[in-house]
């Protein structure tokens, strides 16, 4: 067994606290979460009444607030500065007196241990990239911090400083994802109905377009009738009655007749065809006008 | 004018149509042969080995019209003049009959017995 160094002892103590206090902190995804192993751990880094961390970004300040009794405070707003938090915010110098401050003080509410006992406060100012942070420790003023709790205090304050700003970022990006996705569930929805709106009126066009054309095929249809089948009896029938007036021979008459029935029977035929058709185009063209006033 | 033997063809596909011709060809004193055909397909059988002076023509049939049988005519080279007796009173009609050489006349029915004549002497006057 080697010689008892009361020095090197603490720090195998305090590192073996601090890996600890390490992996618990790897498993943290919330804020809540990341003051919870703080103020689990923090007893076995150094004693401490109160262990204050202030943290100011972007003019924002959150102030957290650990007691030895397991006790914890959030508050945010630069009204959450104390009086020597202010000062150290802008004189960036540390601080070390005896602690009288009722404001700070009433943290210990309900501790018998603390109120009567002479107080030290100790403040330092650390600057981060973006973050400026105040940290402040209420001790007894019999069992003050030494340099290597001081040196282990910066290190929880960098730990923290960076967790917090990690979890800061996460529940950002969280929320920015979010956005995104509502955004994106607009703008497809929004797509969805200019997409309706183009089906709808391409169908108009096309039910419109077809319409006309259907119109136009009768009416080709029709006047193809006109030109040629309803003409072509009744030219057979002038063509009978022009030769009545040249021929005069048996033969002829008694032809005459009958083909001039036969040519007639088959012009009326075709006229009833031109009229039936006459009318549906007619009916079809009243029907669609209804239907579309309906609409 | 000549009068000479004149070999016409009707074709077309109304029998009384073509009676109507008939008479007015007769009515007009020239002299003449006839073949008339109601069927189109027949017509042109008949062209293989006949040569008519010309064939009236009717342009509205069933199964081969007027222009399919225009057609025929010339991938046949069958050289016989053509007029064409319609009841169309079309003007594409009449303005799609001058693409074809063989096509000497147009007529709307029904036929008049001066037309018979005048189409005699143009075929007279070629």
């Amino acid at each position: 067994m080697s010689d008892y160094n009361p020095t090197e002892a603490k720090y195998r103590i305090t590192y073996e606290a601090y890996s600890k206090f390490s992996s618990q902190l790897s498993k943290v995804n919330d804020i809540d979460g990341l003051i919870a192993v703080v103020s689990k751990n923090l007893k076995y880094f150094f004693s401490y009444q109160i262990f204050r961390i202030i943290l100011i970004e972007n003019k924002k300040t959150l102030a957290y607030t650990f007691t030895n009794t397991n006790k914890q405070y959030t508050s945010s707003g630069s009204s959450s500065l104390l009086n020597h938090e202010k000062k150290i915010a802008k004189t960036q110098i540390p601080l070390h007196t005896s602690c009288k401050d009722q404001e700070l003080l009433r943290f210990l509410n309900n501790n018998n241990d603390g109120l009567d006992n002479d107080k030290d406060l100790w403040g330092w100012y650390f600057n981060y990239t973006k973050i400026e942070v105040i940290t402040s420790i209420v001790t007894k003023a019999d069992l003050p911090l030494t340099i290597s709790d001081v040196e282990i205090l910066r290190l929880v304050v960098d730990t923290f400083t960076t967790k917090h700003k990690e979890l800061q970022l996460d529940k950002q990006l969280k929320l920015k994802n979010e956005n995104l996705k509502e955004a994106i569930i607009k703008i497809e929805d929004q797509n969805s109905k200019i997409k309706e709106i183009n089906d709808n009126q391409q169908q108009i066009i096309f039910d419109r377009t077809d319409e006309i054309r259907k119109k136009n095929e009768s009416l080709v249809k029709l006047s193809f009738l006109n030109a040629h089948s309803l003409r072509e009896p009744l030219t057979r029938i002038l063509g009978l009655l022009d030769l009545s007036d040249e021929l005069d021979s048996n033969e002829f008459k008694s032809n005459f007749k009958e083909y001039i029935k036969e040519s007639a029977l088959e012009l009326d035929q075709i006229l009833n065809k031109v009229i039936e058709q006459s009318v549906e185009a007619i009916d079809q063209y009243a029907i669609k006008n209804i239907e579309r006033d309906e609409k | 004018m000549k009068n000479e033997d004149y070999h016409i063809m009707l074709v077309d596909d109304q029998k009384i149509a073509n009676y109507i011709n008939k008479k007015l060809i007769e009515i007009s004193g020239i002299e003449h042969q006839i073949s008339d055909f109601t069927d189109p397909k027949k017509a042109l059988l008949h062209l293989n080995n006949h040569n008519p002076d010309v064939i009236l023509l009717d342009l509205n049939m069933p199964d081969i019209n007027g222009w399919d049988f225009l057609e025929q005519m010339k991938i046949n080279k069958f050289n016989s003049k053509v007029a064409i007796v319609t009841s169309s009173t079309s003007k594409l009609d009449r303005k799609k009959s001058q693409d074809y050489q063989e096509v000497i006349e147009y007529y709307s029915k029904p036929l008049k017995k001066d037309d018979i004549r005048n189409l005699i002497n143009k075929l007279a006057s070629n």
